[in-house]
């Protein structure tokens, strides 16, 4: 067999490996979906969204509580996360770009990223559950909040790194101090890069259960009240899923249907923008 | 070494005395000694890695968003050492432009870019601006070609386009001396004569300073030539002479495409 022919050959093999790899990868994820809308479609009423849980037993009821609790703590994490996030990124990008502390900061902000998510919920259980002695809101969005830094810190870091320094010197060789270079030159370049970190880093955050559980809990009642436990998307569906009830199951397929919308519509608009930024 | 100094006095702006200047260890630039004459073009020419790039970059001290780096020796600029400790370094800049190989505009407007200058000096009044904006792009020969996409971003612009944006951008503040690093190397021949043109008008108003790699550019638009080698100053001389008569072998062996 000559050279030309065993290279098709191993050419052919390994396509067909990856087209594979990429299939089964792919059948999974449009059964999940399929089988979220095939379950969640017919729970999805005017009701889920306008009432809250009524007892069981009693027919009816929705989970008002639960969504404004899910924006409600995911506003509180978007609102800590974001600008340390962010500003965390800035730093290992243009300050500590040579220094040991910045790699030293890099480098454990990337093992942050694999901590397991309950870890940091019982993390935040020990530092603002326990000595306050009940659950709260705020202990819900600070332990998300904690695991959204790491990735902003991360996307952010990559794309002010992707602006060329060529671009920085033309801003300096204007007279321009490093903080207008930053915010007027590197932030501008990097926007659409740092926004689409952001919005998938809401993403990542939104589907969380494990750090909740711990910390912002769980709550039957509408409440805006982030002092006390908090209801959640995510913690309802646990619940739910777990519980007796057929219309529990059926709501708690219905909150699943949303979530994976709302994060599915999420990443699709990050990804989109990314190349809506790459085609201009 | 030649270290010829035809330039009188009064037509002197800048003195490098006896600059070096090593990246580390490494001596990148070797006691050099020349004047650079006002409102006259100075080209830098030699083969590449012989410093002029790091010469260029140290009258506006770029080097210095750089750590590990060292000077040596006065660069004096109407009386004050640019290299000195006290020197305000965004001032220095700020009254030195600098246009790079490869264009830089920013993410922004075609206006924003040429007003980036204006702004940080401080100038906020909208009719002020757009005047001096106009001005300056009509100065640097590009006004028709971008009077109707002010708005737009700059990155839509050609190539050969946004370099003389970016000469526009650091001609907009008025700097003393603009210093042009391989400006038209990534252009295409008649972009490159248009820049090469516009350099040559700007020396009414400003000092410009080259480096080039293409001897017809230097002996087109320049009216000084200093020749480096392996970082020294090897002769430096009006750039008829240069080109014609040049004092040193090597320097003739260079123009004339021997080595390098």
């Amino acid at each position: 067999m000559n050279t030309l022919t065993k290279r098709k050959i191993q050419n052919k093999v390994a396509l067909s490996l990856s087209v594979l790899a990429a299939a089964i990868g792919l059948f999974w994820l449009f059964f999940i979906l399929w089988d979220v809308f095939r379950h969640g479609l017919s729970f999805i009423t005017p009701d889920l969204f306008t009432k809250d849980p009524v007892p069981p037993g009693f027919e009816g009821g929705g989970l008002r509580n639960a969504f404004v609790g899910q924006m409600l703590i995911t506003l509180v994490a978007m609102v800590i996360g974001i600008p340390i996030g962010v500003l965390g990124g800035t730093f290992l990008s243009e300050y500590g770009r040579h220094s040991k502390l910045g790699r030293f900061i890099s480098t454990l902000s990337d093992i942050m990223v694999s901590v397991p998510s309950i870890v940091i919920g019982t993390f935040v259980y020990a530092i603002m559950v326990k000595p306050i002695g009940h659950f709260n809101g705020w202990a819900g969005g600070v332990a998300l909040a904690i695991i959204m830094i790491p990735v902003v810190i991360r996307t952010t870091e990559d794309m002010m790194s992707l602006v060329p320094w060529s671009l920085r010197e033309a801003a300096f060789a204007l007279g321009a101090p490093y903080y207008k270079v930053i915010t007027q030159v590197v932030y501008r370049g990097a926007a659409t890069g740092i926004f689409t970190g952001i919005l998938l880093s809401i993403a990542r955050v939104a589907g969380e259960t494990a750090p909740l559980l711990f910390t912002s809990f769980n709550n039957s009642f509408f409440t805006t009240n982030l002092n006390d436990s908090t209801p959640s998307l995510t913690v309802t569906i646990f619940q739910y899923a777990m519980g007796p009830y057929d219309d529990w199951h059926g709501m708690a397929w219905a909150a699943a249907l949303v979530i994976t919308v709302a994060i599915l519509f999420i990443t699709i608009a990050g990804r989109l923008l990314i190349k809506w930024r790459y085609r201009s | 070494m030649n270290k010829v100094n035809k330039i009188p006095a009064d037509k002197v702006l800048i003195q490098v005395q006896d600059l070096s200047f090593s990246y580390g260890s490494v001596k990148a630039v070797k006691n050099i000694t020349m004047d650079i004459a006002r409102n006259a073009v100075t080209a830098l020419i030699g083969p590449s890695g012989c410093g002029k790039t790091t010469f260029l970059r140290c009258f506006n001290r770029m080097h210095d968003l750089y750590t590990g780096n060292h000077y040596e020796g006065r660069v004096v600029m109407e009386g004050t050492d640019v290299l000195g400790k006290g020197v305000d370094l965004t001032e220095l800049r700020a009254g030195t432009g600098m246009v790079f190989q490869k264009p830089t505009p920013f993410p922004m407007s075609v206006f924003d870019n040429v007003a980036y200058g204006l702004k940080l000096k401080g100038i906020r009044n909208r009719t002020e601006l757009s005047d001096r904006v106009e001005a300056v792009l009509k100065h640097a020969a590009l006004w028709e070609e971008v009077k109707d996409r002010l708005k737009e971003g700059a990155s839509g612009l050609s190539g050969g386009q946004q370099q003389r944006l970016v000469i526009a951008r650091a001609l907009a503040v008025e700097p003393k001396v603009i210093l042009f690093d391989e400006p038209t190397s990534a252009l295409d021949p008649i972009s490159t004569s248009k820049i090469e043109e516009l350099i040559f008008q700007l020396k009414q108003e400003v000092t410009v300073i080259i480096v080039t790699h293409n001897m017809q550019q230097a002996a087109r638009i320049s009216d000084y030539t200093a020749f480096m080698y392996v970082g020294e100053l090897i002769e430096f001389d009006e750039t008829d002479v240069i080109f014609t008569n040049p004092n040193v072998k090597l320097t003739e062996e260079y123009i004339t495409g021997r080595f390098g």
